[in-house]
Formats: C-alpha cells, structure tokens, sequence
C-alpha cells in the first residue's frame, strides 16, 4: 500500500500543496526503509515500552491550584477572534 | 578577562566579592549579543527588562544560588509576558500567559533571562537550519551549522553572550549542538527535570538540561532546576543530590566504563576517532578502568526514535489549531507537516495492519532498555563520540527527511531509554569541536558528573575559544 500524503493531511488538516505532496512521499519512502530495519529483530514475546518514567498512577488531590488557573483575560490573550470572552471557533456545521 | 567570558562559577564568585555588579555582567553579555548576533543569530527575542532585574539583584539582599547570573533560554520554554516560539511562525506573535517551571526555578534561584534562543522549529531537526527564522551559525566558522536543536542556546554559551544556557532534548538536541559549538551539554535522565511549560515535541523523552561552560557550572544548573514537580506527573520524586558540592569527592578509581564498539563503527570522520581514543587514554590515566563491549547496533534506535517521535509529535501539534493562541495550520512549515504526516501514517488504523511499525519500535526500544540493563550490571557509564562528525556546513540538511537522525544516532538509544549523558569538548578537527560522551543509568547524574569534571579538569579543550572578529 503506497502512503496516500493527501488522505493523512486531511485527517491532521494540515493543508498540503500537490509539489508538496509530491516531495514529502519520496521523503517517506526514504524515512519507511530505516524504520523497516526493525523487522530484522525478533521481538517474539517482548512487550512494547511506551514511557520510561517507572512510574505508575500518579495522581493528585482533587481541589483547584489558583496558581495555575488562568483568568478568562489571560486565556483569551492569544486569541484572534474572540466575542464576549469567549473564543470563535471555525463552523463545522454548515446549512445545506 | 572580559565579564561575559566568565564561567559561571567565576561569575558568582565575582558577583559575591563584590569585584563587579549583576548590572555590569548584563551590560557586558548585551554587548557582546549587539556585536556578534548579526552574524551569528542565535537570539530570537531578547528580554527588554533584563538590565532592571540585574538592578534589582544587584539591590536584592537575600541570598539566592544564582543571583544576577545572565542566561540564555531556547525559544520552547513558555517565560510569561515574552514572546515565545519555538522558532515556529504558527507562534510568531504568542505571549504565553504562564511560566515553565524550569525558567520559574532559575527565576526563584536569582538567574536573568536575556532571552530567548534560536533552534530548529518545534524543536524538529539536529541543524537549527529548520527554524522559520533563519539558521544559526556557529561560531567557530560561520560556513558551518551549530548542530540542534538547541543550536542558538550552544551558540550563545560557545560565543560568550551569556554565562550558561537552557537547551532540551529529545534526542540529542542539547549534547550534539554542545559538541558542535565545543561546549558542555548535560541531559539529566527523563524524569528529572520537569517539563511543564516546554512545548511537547516527543513527550517521552523530553528532557531539558543546561549548556555550560564547564562540568561543575552543569552540576550547579542541574541541582537548581532538578526535582519533582506535581505539574509534570512523569518527574521523579527521588531527592536532587548537591551534585556541585559532590563533584569533587570521588576520584575515578574504581570507576568502570565500556566503550562500546559499534559506537566507534567505520562511519565516524577518522579524527573522532582517534580523539575518542584519547580521551579513552585520558580517563585510564585517572583512574578509570575501560573495556571494549558490544551493543545493540545503534543503526536500530533510529528506527524506533523515528516512529516513535513522529507519532508523539503528530499528536502534540494537533493542538495548534489557531483557535486558542497562534496561526491556523496553513503556518506550518515543512519540516513540521514531514514529521506529523509521518507520525499520522504510523498510527493510523488504514495502515496499521501493514507493518505495525509503531508497535515493533516500541518493542525494540524495550530491546534497547534492556541491553543497557544488561550493560549497566557490570560497568557504570559507557562513552563514545557524541556526533559521528564534526559540525556540517550550512545547507547540509536541506532536502534530507533523516539528517537529524542520522546525525543523533550516538545519542538515541540513550534519549528512547531515558538514561543521562553528557557531551564535553575532547579536541578538534580542522579547527572544529568534537565531543565526548559519557552516559549512565537512568538517576545516575552524580557519576556522569563526576566523570566528566575529572576528565575536564585534566584537559583544556573547554577553555579554548572560537575567534569572533568575523569583520
């Protein structure tokens, strides 16, 4: 199965240009080969290692930290749109 | 000596003896920034009010471990009401509304923020040529990349606009771009040092860490910025030991180090390896006893760094929507839309019943922790080169989708284990740095350290300069 660049762009909506499209498949071609090496190993029952920490269920107390909650000025700072101290959020729903 | 070419010992040593004011060490660092960063770029941002704060210290009464100290801080630690980037035009105007603990921790102990450092966009790349800002250069030939990510913080420590640097990494980006610019990078192990408020590149194995100027001024950062922080759950709550205060009470005698051989494989440039050899003769002479040892081949924790990094990275830029902060997703540049595509594509259910890469590499990264098990019964650190090479010229990244795994393929299996290392300059090849590296055990900082300060101490490729009269 050949990567289809555009298919994975439109799931992650990141907009890509046909050229570019172009450019990054043989780029992952390249990238596909080195990760392929990985199959020369046998990893017959060993189990996969998602984080290295060595730590399990941290947890905290359940109660608000005012030191790390941002107003609603501070949250909305960054923003482009905004309208009565919330923030304008693209239409995904459209009348037809 | 001028101010801003002391250590950082030098510096607080100075600043305590009253032999010149924070203000004066500021003024000094700002000038060699207004002189030198047209040709070399590694500032992205500088901070306006660090001339006050120095005022403040120099006022200030109370007794702080790095008070009026001038440091650098790449562009992916959020520092409240400065503009950060992460060399990324999606950020290009976004003032975070918070500050990362790691930056809070320097601020509590007394440090200076003067600003912010270049690096490769989102921390992608082992160049500091994919930031949207333009490369750095490095400062011992400005034909030549600084290495990265971490490429402007190693560049400002290398050219003395600062008295030490914060850098991060993922794999590689604060020791290749040490070794590159001929300074000191030091990663704590994963879980070390928090990462609260450092943009997510790979979460799995970010690790900030200083660039310094010497061994013993990257045990003194460390202690300061090391520690459990209940805002990053994946931090250790081991205690920080007083690494600096430790530093010179063991000497290495008895100290065992591997030199694993597919570390020193055909592929280095032939000078490193002959550098490497020395420092191997060096670190025998102090006592240390050395013993060739072979390994998983490093060829394989490319493999797995690949996967695993796209996948973590495809999913922390979906964050980035423009909705809340930042540019819409059409300000991505190319390096970023390579590395989240790559990561969709490993993840996605279209494609999974392929290959299951992704879950191949995470079981040979378990194979890769485990032969670092293995290691570590019979020997304390293993050493090796920490880049194949010297630094690459300018361009050398460009249209080449694995430069930076290639060039971190000495440091990977490290970074995917969560272990510590350190790269310290150990010579030079046409008038270029290398570095080696020495590298321990998940928490074992203190014998890294130690380490690489008693092979510091009896060698002087540290205290060489780069020439920075590029007129």
């Amino acid at each position: 199965m050949t990567v289809d660049v555009q298919y994975l762009a439109k799931i992650i909506q990141m907009p890509v240009k046909p050229a570019e499209a172009k450019q990054l498949q043989a780029g992952f071609a390249k990238t596909i080969e080195t990760v392929k090496l990985l199959n020369q190993l046998d990893t017959t029952n060993i189990s996969p290692n998602f984080q290295v920490s060595g730590l399990t269920n941290i947890f905290r107390e359940d109660k608000i930290d005012k030191k790390r909650v941002l107003t609603q000025t501070q949250a909305l700072t960054n923003a482009k749109h905004t309208y009565q101290g919330y923030f304008v959020v693209p239409a995904i729903l459209h009348e037809t | 000596m001028k101010l801003n070419q002391l250590n950082l010992q030098e510096a607080l040593d100075g600043l305590k003896n009253q032999l010149f004011s924070s203000k004066e060490l500021i003024q000094a660092c700002l000038d060699q920034i207004k002189t030198k960063d047209k040709y070399l770029h590694a500032f992205l941002t500088l901070n306006s009010q660090a001339l006050k704060e120095a005022e403040a210290a120099d006022q200030d009464k109370i007794a702080k471990p790095l008070k009026g100290i001038p440091y650098a801080l790449k562009d992916n630690f959020l520092t409240e009401g400065i503009r950060t980037t992460a060399s990324a035009k999606v950020l290009d105007e976004f003032i975070p509304p918070y500050e990362s603990t790691v930056s809070a921790r320097l601020k509590a102990a007394g440090a200076i923020c003067l600003g912010k450092t270049n690096m490769d966009a989102w921390a992608h790349g082992s160049s500091t040529e994919t930031s949207d800002y333009g490369p750095t250069h490095n400062p011992w030939n400005l034909n030549y990349l600084p290495g990265g990510s971490s490429g402007g913080s190693a560049a400002a420590v290398s050219a003395d606009m600062c008295t030490f640097a914060i850098g991060s990494e993922t794999a590689g980006s604060v020791r290749q771009p040490s070794a590159w610019c001929g300074v000191t990078g030091f990663k704590p192990s994963y879980g070390r040092v928090s990462r609260y408020g450092l943009i997510a590149m790979a979460s799995s194995t970010d690790s900030p860490g200083p660039i310094c100027k010497t061994v013993s001024d990257a045990a003194l950062i460390t202690q300061v910025i090391a520690g459990q922080d209940p805002y990053d759950a994946t931090t250790s709550a081991l205690p920080v030991a007083n690494y600096s205060q430790n530093l010179n009470k063991t000497s290495l005698a008895g100290l065992k180090i591997a030199i694993p051989q597919e570390y020193l494989s055909k592929d280095l440039a032939p000078q490193v390896r002959q550098l490497i050899q020395k420092a191997i003769e060096q670190l025998a002479k102090l006592g240390a006893k050395l013993k060739p040892v072979t390994l998983l081949d490093p060829q394989y924790s490319i493999g797995v760094y690949t996967l695993v990094q796209r996948s973590e990275v495809s999913s922390n830029l979906a964050r980035f929507d423009g909705v809340r902060y930042g540019q819409d997703r059409s300000a991505f540049s190319h390096e970023a839309k390579n590395r989240c595509l790559l990561g969709t594509y490993a993840l996605s259910s279209r494609y999974h019943g392929e290959g299951e890469y992704y879950n191949q590499a995470q079981k040979v990264r378990t194979l890769i922790i485990q032969d670092f098990a293995k290691l570590f019964k019979s020997f304390n650190l293993y050493l090796g080169p920490t880049s194949p090479g010297p630094a690459l010229k300018l361009g050398a990244s460009q249209n080449n989708p694995m430069f930076g795994e290639m060039e971190d393929r000495l440091v990977e299996a490290a970074a995917i284990s969560g272990l510590t290392g350190i790269s310290v300059p150990c010579g030079f090849t046409n008038g270029l740095p290398i570095g080696l590296q020495l590298t321990g055990p998940q928490f074992s900082e203190q014998i890294v350290l130690n380490a690489a300060h008693a092979y510091q101490k009896s060698t002087a490729y540290h205290l060489l300069k780069p020439n920075l009269n590029y007129d």
